[in-house]
């Protein structure tokens, strides 16, 4: 089971790599689509050396590149992370009240991931939704004018999703 | 509970937008926007035949007539920046379209990118037959994954349509490929020289400046770096001729202007204004922001993002152009207005600005990795001269557009509204109560 599962996501890896056509130029993209695919979400240390060998640069640059953008993780992440836009457009139409719903209805602080590791919530800068403030990420989704009532039903939604395909 | 994503505020924008639209035409006319035949049926690639028709100088005459100013936040005037590319013999050439659109407030970029992707590549391309490029990148934010696989797929529509790729519109010689390349969440990657280095796999930190990119950008080869809507002009000025742009808007900045409202205001999203549109309408007029949404009265306007200046009433009286932005001490910037009512703080307003910076900055030059923190430490309790004194510490000694404009907004509000600060410094640490509760 455990031999299929690895042969499975490698067989994933190596096609995104193929989709990018092993360009370096698009060393982010490849990042970001294999942290899609990778078990907690997340680069390991493995992972990255596999793809600076595929792509015929360094460890130590791949690992630049894990470290350095904010949308690339090297821990695991928890199954939904509630992104919450703190620029000023969302702060200050309620972002905080956001956090607060989150924090409340998760029992979680932000960053910490719930016991169950399903959800986490943290702030991050703009992701260009400030028409809809306050605005969520989960994943590539964004959720925008956000109530605690949207917000609980979000919640509520990701749990009916839990334990499938990620 | 319903993504957003694809509505925001543009539906509207339709009978809003009083006068004729140039870069919102074809907004919402798409079954599917990645479409080659949809985008032809609705008058598309007219520009780049134009340009094929025309001697490439007199291309870039029409460029220079236009008044076309960079739309990223520069205000750089894109004639000029076209013809010293135009003049500089190394080869080969690079285009490379900034989508980056980090600013907080600003999210015109996604729109054009989402609901009208041929005119920004339609652009590019009018780019590369001039400039005999062969690579052309477009560089979208790691947050708008949607609207780098639409683009992905509408450059494939092209390249199958003869569009782009080898000998587009079967004109011997004029081949060129488009790559989308992705960046993961880093502010700073929308500076033209940290973007490049992205491109090229490497780290996205600010190259120390000069050599130009004109000179030595991409793979240090000469390099356009223009914005995703300043593309999206281009098409319309050699489509409509220089002239006829320029005169959309006023003599210091031609054309139209994509204005991104958010915040308080009572219409929220990307609205299309002639420039020289008076400031005021667009911030009132029930056809742009209509004023703000509780009706309480507006405090202050954010101009063109976290590194803009921020604009108090008594500013606004001007028209929304270059000049007389400038003229008050404001800036156009990407476009974007973040508006505030008086129910918010000031002084907490600005130090969310300042936060951000602390968070984005790169850490490569010492006066914006460290000034940055000191900023946010004086707002967080310390006297308003030091703070005017990193102020200028970092606007100066930063070696790129990051850090020189960190203190912006913060410095704006210093300005204006010294007292504000004063009250909150005389009352010491313990009366200011920053933090998130």
């Amino acid at each position: 089971m455990n031999n299929q599962f690895q042969e499975l996501s490698m067989e994933k890896k190596r096609s995104i790599m193929r989709c990018y056509e092993f360009r370096r130029e698009n060393l982010l993209d490849i990042l970001l689509d294999l942290q899609e695919v990778c078990p907690g979400r997340c680069i390991d240390t493995g992972t990255a050396g596999w793809v600076a060998r595929e792509l015929g640069v360094t460890e130590t640059k791949v690992s630049e590149a894990l470290t350095f953008y904010t949308m690339l993780h090297t821990e695991p992440q928890a199954r939904f992370v509630f992104e919450i836009c703190s620029s000023t457009p969302c702060f200050f139409t309620k972002a905080q009240g956001v956090a607060d719903v989150l924090s409340r209805e998760l029992e979680v602080k932000e960053e910490e991931i719930t016991k169950d590791g399903l959800f986490a919530f943290r702030f991050v800068p703009c992701f260009g939704s400030c028409a809809e403030g306050p605005a969520i990420k989960l994943g590539d989704e964004v959720y925008g004018n956000m109530t605690e009532e949207s917000l609980k039903e979000l919640i509520e939604r990701c749990r009916e999703l839990e334990g499938t395909e990620p | 509970m319903n993504p957003l994503i694809y509505n925001i505020g543009h539906q509207n924008t339709e009978y809003r937008t009083p006068r004729p639209r140039v870069l919102l035409k074809r907004v919402g006319c798409y079954q599917d926007p990645a479409s080659v035949e949809e985008y032809l049926g609705l008058g598309g690639f007219a520009g780049l035949h134009r340009v094929t028709e025309m001697e490439k100088t007199q291309a870039l005459d029409e460029i220079d007539i236009a008044m076309l100013r960079g739309r990223g936040g520069a205000a750089y005037p894109a004639g000029r920046k076209w013809k010293h590319l135009f003049g500089m013999k190394a080869e080969p050439k690079y285009i490379v379209c900034n989508g980056d659109e980090g600013e907080p407030g600003t999210f015109k970029d996604r729109l054009l990118l989402e609901e009208d992707p041929f005119s920004v590549l339609e652009g590019m391309l009018i780019a590369a037959y001039i400039f005999g490029a062969e690579s052309a990148y477009i560089f979208i934010r790691g947050e708008y994954r949607r609207a780098q696989e639409l683009f992905r797929r509408a450059v494939k529509s092209a390249e199958e349509a003869g569009y782009a790729g080898e000998t587009i519109l079967g004109i011997p010689g004029f081949s060129c490929r488009v790559y989308v390349v992705s960046g993961a969440g880093a502010y700073v990657c929308g500076e033209n020289s940290a973007l490049l280095n992205t491109i090229e796999g490497r780290t996205g930190r600010p190259r120390v400046k000069p050599p130009h990119l004109a000179e030595f950008g991409l793979y240090l080869k000469p390099t356009l770096v223009n914005n995703v809507e300043s593309f999206a002009c281009v098409p319309a000025i050699l489509t409509m001729g220089g002239r006829a742009f320029l005169e959309l808007g006023t003599e210091d900045g031609g054309g139209t202007k994509l204005v991104c409202l958010s915040g308080h205001a009572k219409n929220r999203g990307v609205f299309e204004a002639p420039l020289g549109t008076p400031m005021r309408e667009v911030l009132y007029g029930s056809h742009y922001g209509g004023g703000t949404a509780t009706g309480r009265p507006i405090q202050f306007c954010h101009f063109g993002g976290q590194s803009g200046p921020i604009g108090f009433p008594e500013q606004l009286d001007g028209l929304f152009s270059y000049q007389d932005l400038w003229d008050e001490g404001l800036a156009m910037g990407t476009g974007a207005v973040v508006v505030m009512d008086d129910s918010v703080d000031l002084v907490e307003y600005v130090r969310q600005v300042v936060a951000f910076f602390v968070h984005e900055s790169c850490g490569k030059c010492t006066p914006c990795r460290v000034g940055t923190m000191r900023m946010l430490e004086c707002l967080d309790g310390g006297s308003v001269e030091r703070l005017e004194e990193i102020i200028e510490h970092v606007t100066n000694l930063s070696a790129c557009g990051l850090g020189q404009t960190a203190g912006c907004a913060v410095g704006c509000a210093l300005k204006y509204r010294r007292e504000q600060f004063e009250r909150r410094a005389l009352n010491g640490v313990s009366g200011i109560d920053f933090h998130r509760s």
